[in-house]
């Protein structure tokens, strides 16, 4: 890169929804307004005032159908008066919309156009039943695919991908993985505050994760626990220069560096190459290693995209740190959990924090950031010396658009 | 014409009830299910909602409309496939509007009896009066050239007496929904002696499209639910009354209340379940099973109560009026004190009740049992505990226990059913118990 690039002061709201005590899906629930606001504010203070602003990017899926709102660029100024007539621009890649923002901050740093970028991604999702939410993350794909998709549609192409899996490689093999990747996420959920699952107390993760599908009452091949979340919430960070990193006056200690990046398009309008692969991903994903000189066995933490536990075993798989039809073996020898191999989605990912869509991508980096910053409190996994790199892979719809990005601790 | 035929043209009497409510939005998903399968595809279906005043009605398709849209939510899964070929409906939200706009569509709403007079099937749920019911299925009957069949939700004018006083010559049957009738699995069903046999298959078809349990009762009055219900209330006031002589009314009542709530581990107290029923319906209930049977059905304590006005039952939108309880979203908080005709905060005599009940024997509640695998399990332990301890509460259930079983087996003797299994059945899914009256727990 032909500048340094840092990451700095992140923050997670909780991420509301089923699962947290203070959720209600009865009652008015806190609004886009409110978590762009907080997560923003939190940012702000923490780099010490929206003077050092010079742009903002936001990034959201589709809250012109969960809320009847588009626009949300004008949020921007919300959050801080300072940022009143600053550049601020909304990005949407489904759900990469919260990668694609991050990538569009770097970007504008190393273009030269901004030194300090404020980056937020956002959703609310609540405000509507699972079944009518269906329809608008549906929308994350090939629109007239609808009619033959799914009541559910992205767990039901999801169900397909862990079906033409069961079916290659076995379905008790298959469901053995699913199960360890679900328990993994809520035993490191609980371990985090802002997490969905903060406060699942179920002694019976496993036997939970292992129940055989019912396609009667939902998809033929996941379970609910399968699934990410439906969560509102909001992630926020700030990405800067070395300029920018001085102007702010943070600590390098208390920032990572961007060392790779890649983001990889498929065509919506096209089923995947095959249900097996992640292939958008594995193209993202040894493009951004590629570029920031590392191999894999470096990473100490990777925050994949587990909008189901399929997609997680998949990612184990596009990575590199399992073969072909291995990934699930792989999750169940313990390899991706905190305590294993390579740590993987430490505060619960999709499946257990959360998946507030348009911020998922924001949530990975700041989880990241927590980690090789020393500042994920209890959810915090050792970092080693010779492996300071983190890595995340943010997807959108059915591995169509894939971010992908290495980080390396600073000194 | 076949069973299934009978299906489109039906009227609900007494629509705009809480049965009535129930068995229409039943017909209606019954309905919806049929026409859209061959040989029923683009026929035409009629729903008569059939009730008093226009009020009621307008009140009714309210509620039909909400519970339909309820429905389509809950089973959105199977709705996609019904409306597959409706290249139009694209988004859930598509198929579910048009789902609950077609099925609110089929249903008309009429104050005239007339609406009837097409109907090949009629289900019957109006007042539990012989002389109402029999006159207004007479009336129907008389004048509706298709000889149809009668589905009375009665539950407790035996069937023949209708079917005499009615001139159905047989095309009647018995069929008892349970309230909610959308949502409680049993319908109990009483055969007319030498009554149309097509009957029992039309039901059997119609039980097993809606996921229903049929459990078979012999023509008594009151049969097996109200049978079984009505003398445990008998019974529960003879406690009460027992009771009375060494304390007062707010803890005679509330102490009963708990036996039969708490330490028999039921979703309710007899007393609350009778709010929830009504006092005027069970007042009612033992009026007709009065007549019919050679034995005493009356309840001072409730006539004493309707007589002051105290009623229970439930409003329109399904929450629970005063009764022997006042209540705060579905929870007894307050107690009608029968000696000073005025409710009293449930708080300090519910935990004097517990003081005199005394019960060392750890016992679940009916809502953790319900979730749990181990609910056999629990159930054996805590009666053993129970059957072994020597406190009051445990004394009082003992009693109780043993009354319930001999309840159970008088059915059986008196010709009710035809199995004590059928009467096990019957309070396990019409009364969501855990257990059955005929069990082996040692008391």
């Amino acid at each position: 890169m032909q500048k340094r690039v840092f990451i700095v002061a992140g923050y997670n709201t909780v991420s509301l929804g089923s699962g947290r005590s203070e959720f209600n899906p009865k009652k008015e629930n806190p609004g886009l307004a409110h978590y762009i606001q907080e997560a923003g504010r939190k940012v702000l203070a923490r780099i010490n005032g929206a003077e050092h602003v010079d742009e903002s990017v936001i990034g959201n899926f589709i809250a012109s159908r969960f809320n009847n709102q588009a626009h949300l660029a004008a949020f921007i100024p919300s959050i801080d008066e300072k940022l009143k007539y600053k550049p601020a621009i909304r990005v949407e890649g489904a759900c990469a919309s919260g990668g694609l923002a991050v990538m569009t901050g770097v970007k504008s740093i190393l273009a030269g156009t901004a030194d300090v970028v404020l980056i937020v991604g956002v959703e609310v999702q609540n405000t509507v039943k699972a079944m009518y939410g269906a329809d608008f993350l549906a929308q994350a794909d090939y629109y007239p695919k609808r009619k033959d998709g799914h009541a559910y549609f992205f767990p039901g192409k999801f169900s397909d991908r862990a079906g033409a899996y069961a079916s290659a490689y076995g379905e008790e093999y298959m469901r053995k993985g699913l199960a360890q990747w679900y328990v993994n996420c809520v035993e490191n959920a609980r371990l985090c505050e802002t997490a969905q699952e903060f406060e699942n107390k179920s002694d019976k993760l496993m036997e939970t994760g292992l129940l055989p599908p019912d396609g009667s009452r939902f998809v033929d091949h996941l379970n609910y626990t399968d699934c990410s979340k439906v969560s509102d919430g909001a992630s926020a960070i700030a990405i800067v220069s070395e300029e920018g990193l001085k102007r702010t006056g943070i600590a390098p200690n208390k920032a990572i560096e961007l060392v790779g990046f890649a983001q990889a398009e498929d065509n919506i309008m096209e089923e995947p190459v095959d249900p097996l692969e992640l292939s958008t991903t594995k193209a993202a994903v040894n493009r951004a290693l590629s570029m920031a000189g590392i191999g894999k066995e470096q990473l100490a933490t990777v925050e994949t995209h587990d909008c189901f536990t399929i997609a997680g075993v998949l990612a184990t798989e596009a990575i590199g740190f399992a073969a072909k039809g291995h990934g699930a073996a792989y999750v169940a020898e313990g390899n991706t959990a905190r305590n294993g191999t390579i740590p993987f989605n430490t505060t619960g990912g999709l499946i257990a924090w959360g998946h507030p869509t348009g911020a998922t991508g924001v949530h990975q980096v700041v989880t990241i950031w927590e980690q090789l910053t020393g500042q994920a409190g209890q959810a915090q996994i050792k970092v080693p010396d010779n492996k300071p790199y983190g890595m995340t892979v943010n997807m959108g719809g059915n591995d169509k658009t894939v971010v992908s990005m290495v980080f390396k601790k600073c000194k | 014409m076949s069973h299934l035929d009978r299906f489109k043209n039906i009227s609900v009497i007494g629509a705009a009830g809480k049965m009535g409510s129930g068995i229409l939005l039943l017909n209606v998903l019954h309905a919806t299910k049929l026409m859209h399968h061959a040989p029923y595809l683009g026929q035409t279906f009629v729903i008569n909602a059939i009730d008093q005043d226009f009020e009621h009605l307008q009140g009714l398709m309210n509620y039909l409309k909400e519970q339909l849209q309820k429905w389509a939510e809950k089973n959105i899964v199977e709705l996609r496939k019904l409306y597959a070929n409706r290249a139009h409906l694209i988004d859930n939200k598509d198929i579910i509007e048009a789902f609950v706009f077609e099925a609110l569509s089929l249903v008309k709403p009429s104050i005239n009896m007339e609406a009837a007079y097409h109907s090949t099937l009629i289900f019957e749920a109006i007042i539990e009066d012989e002389t109402i019911k029999s006159s207004v299925l007479k009336q129907i009957n008389d004048n509706n050239p298709h000889e149809p069949f009668f589905l009375t939700n009665t539950s407790a004018i035996p069937i023949e007496v209708l079917n005499q006083k009615a001139q159905l010559d047989g095309r009647i049957i018995g069929c008892h929904f349970y309230n909610p009738p959308a949502v409680q699995k049993l319908i109990e069903v009483v055969e007319l002696k030498g009554g149309h046999p097509e009957l029992s298959k039309i039901v059997d078809g119609f039980a097993r499209h809606m996921d229903k349990l049929i459990v078979p009762s012999f023509d008594v009055a009151g049969f097996v639910g109200n049978g079984f219900f009505m003398r445990e209330i008998l019974f529960a006031e003879k406690m009460y009354n027992d009771l009375r002589k060494e304390l007062d009314a707010q803890q005679a009542l509330l102490i009963t209340d708990k036996v039969s709530h708490e330490l028999m581990m039921r979703p309710m107290g007899i007393f609350q379940l009778v709010d929830y029923v009504g006092i005027d319906v069970c007042v009612l209930i033992m009026k007709v099973m009065n007549t019919y049977l050679d034995e005493e059905i009356v309840s001072p304590l409730l006539t004493g109560l309707l007589e002051k006005g105290v009623r229970g039952g439930q409003h329109h939108d399904g929450s629970q009026k005063e009764g022997l309880f006042k209540y705060v979203k579905g929870r007894p908080v307050e107690l009608y004190d029968i000696d000073t005709d005025k409710y009293v905060a449930l708080k300090a005599p519910a935990s004097k009740a517990d003081e005199y009940l005394s019960v060392q024997t750890k016992v679940y509640s009916w809502n953790q049992l319900s979730r749990s695998k181990y609910r056999e399990q629990h159930l054996k332990e805590a009666f053993e505990h129970l059957a072994n301890e020597d406190s009051r509460g445990a004394r009082l259930l003992k009693t109780y226990m043993a009354a319930m079983k001999a309840l159970g087996l008088q059915l059986k003797e008196d010709g009710v059913t035809a199995s004590t299994d059928y009467v096990n059945a019957v309070m396990m899914n019409g009364f969501y118990h855990l257990y059955g009256p005929v069990n082996d727990y040692n008391f």
